[in-house]
């Protein structure tokens, strides 16, 4: 009846496995947390057409929600700041989860012998995460998910993005789905498409209209809450 | 009930599951194709035939649940509230922004349209006392106040400076509601007035989730990206009342038994729905690890006590019966 693995655990754990979790998702790899640090730093920004379809969406008039006094408080440029928050977001929600205090302190601290041999290794460290226990599915990344609803505040979402839960199988090849064939794409696979630009399938077109019969009308009065009848 | 009821919400991942407060047999599941990315969204109004079920055994499976009305919707639904006043309504928020309020007798399309909301709307919760109202809770940091007849919202608060995940009537006061955000806070409320009665800083993370004890009018419970679970006497807001511990990851929604003032069941992003005992020395009675994905939704039926049914991104809606559930007496 279950088909959990891995962290998805029965047996209550017990509060030591805490600090062993948030290890898991905060430090244990630092190598493929370098690789995305890596990466990010090394993103084509002024290539990828998504990105800038959904920066000019925001910029030049900026956001009217109070993101915006947020961006303008801090000494440099509303639009750079602006700029650096749609790309935290942007990475998050389609490449990889990534923390941007971290990434700052990453980049901070990082000698040049970072950048580039990680660089050249980040398609394998993104798709096998030494620590991350088998799938299908993968197991979700509280810390990733985390990332990603803080970087909901960026007002860049272009289409309505799952709450910050989305980022499970960020770590996953897709090929692990491969046991059931109902099993839907994976949520890595539907980001992607999205940020390519691509039209994902099978999204119908739903009528914006209001029901033309009447409404039915109630026959039954509330039931009483078992808290009422104490 | 024996076994486990399994639905397939094929498409679609689960966000919100919740029972009618009028039928025991009747549950709704809000859901969202493509994870929420992108997509369609679709309301399940789901039928439990307990009959069905004990045929089947305690191996549980088919026929058990069935899909007496389903509706499609342009954008995925993240959140729905049974209407309290009429049993054929029921309200649905959608990532588009808007509400949406169905008859369930109606096919097709929804009776009532509001698009005010400029972001997603995570949180729908119907006013459990005056029972003519709803709340909505979004990601553009605002909550309104909502009547069914009513063509705009009545109120919008702002305070909140992150996305609200959560917004929940008081069971206790029909004038009461608490917020969960992102901002690292809960917030209580009073219709009445503009401003916050109170702010909560529950976590040092998101608060993705919050309740009310129905037995306690002062105490709500609160879960958060930081895996915790912590319990409130809305009095004292420095400090909380209980710390529960064990969830893996993101603890994504937490709901206080109508049962049992001591109960509390919690769905979280480690795939798991866990029930706590406040009152125990070791609070988590139980794991329920039937799904293979993020669990989302949870709600207990409040006319079988011990019954609790659960959604989740494996496309599976589960109803099964949990002695943990009810055993505890308030």
């Amino acid at each position: 009846m279950s088909v959990n693995s891995g962290t998805a655990a029965s047996s209550p754990p017990a509060s030591s496995s805490l600090p062993s979790s948030s290890s898991q998702t905060n430090n244990a790899s630092p190598a493929a947390a370098d690789a995305v640090f890596a990466k990010f730093a090394a993103y084509d920004w002024a290539a990828d057409q998504h990105f800038q379809a959904g920066l000019r969406s925001i910029l030049p008039p900026p956001p009217p929600s109070s993101s915006d006094s947020d961006a303008t408080a801090p000494s440099p440029p509303p639009a750079a700041a602006a700029i650096e928050q749609a790309k935290f977001f942007y990475f998050s929600k389609f490449v990889h989860p990534i923390d941007k205090e971290r990434y700052l302190e990453w980049k901070a601290s990082s000698s040049s012998s970072h950048t580039s041999t990680d660089a050249s290794s980040l398609s394998t460290a993104d798709s096998a995460p030494s620590q991350v226990p088998p799938a299908p599915p993968p197991p979700p990344s509280s810390s990733s998910s985390a990332k990603t609803e803080s970087a909901t505040n960026g007002d860049f979402s272009p289409s309505g993005a799952a709450a910050g839960t989305v980022t499970t199988t960020t770590t996953q090849s897709s090929t692990n789905l491969g046991g059931d064939a109902h099993y839907p794409r994976s949520f890595q696979e539907i980001c992607e498409m999205v940020a390519r630009g691509d039209e994902v399938p099978g999204i119908r077109q739903i009528p914006d209209k209001l029901n033309d019969a009447p409404p039915s009308a109630s026959a039954l009065g509330p039931r009483k809450k078992p808290w009422e009848k104490a | 009930m024996a076994g486990v009821l399994r639905f397939h919400t094929a498409g679609y991942n689960g966000y919100a599951i919740e029972y009618s407060p009028f039928f025991e047999n009747r549950i709704a599941c809000a859901s969202a194709a493509n994870f929420g990315i992108v997509g369609n969204g679709r309301l399940w109004c789901l039928g439990i035939n307990t009959a069905a079920a004990a045929a089947a055994g305690p191996a549980g499976g088919g026929g058990g649940i069935t899909a007496d009305r389903v509706y499609d919707t342009q954008d995925g639904l993240y959140d729905c509230a049974w209407s309290e006043e009429h049993e054929n309504q029921i309200v649905t928020s959608s990532g588009d922004g808007s509400i949406k309020l169905w008859d369930v007798t109606l096919s097709d399309f929804p009776i009532r349209n509001w698009s005010e909301h400029t972001r997603e709307v995570f949180s729908v919760n119907w006013n459990l006392v005056n029972k003519d109202a709803f709340i909505t809770g979004s990601w553009d940091q605002t909550i309104k106040l909502w009547k069914p007849e009513a063509p705009q919202s009545l109120m919008t608060w702002q305070e909140h400076t992150h996305c609200i995940y959560q917004t929940v009537w008081s069971p206790a006061s029909g004038e009461t509601f608490a917020s969960a955000s992102g901002d690292q806070t809960a917030k209580i409320w009073d219709v009445r007035q503009r401003a916050s009665a109170s702010t909560i800083h529950a976590h040092n993370a998101e608060v993705l989730a919050l309740d009310w004890n129905k037995y306690n009018p002062n105490v709500i419970v609160t879960g958060s990206v930081d895996h915790s679970i912590k319990t409130w006497d809305v009095r004292f807001p420095s400090r909380e009342t209980r710390v529960l511990l064990g969830h893996e990851y993101a603890v994504r929604r937490v709901k206080c038994s109508p049962h049992s003032g001591d109960v509390v069941v919690s769905a979280s992003y480690d795939m798991t729905m866990r029930v706590w005992d406040t009152a125990a020395a070791s609070p988590m009675v139980h794991v329920h690890d039937l799904h293979s994905e993020f669990v989302l939704g949870v709600d207990m039926s409040m006319f079988f006590e011990g019954q609790v049914a659960t959604c989740a991104w494996d496309e599976q809606v589960t109803v099964s019966h949990v002695p943990a559930l009810g055993h505890k007496k308030r």
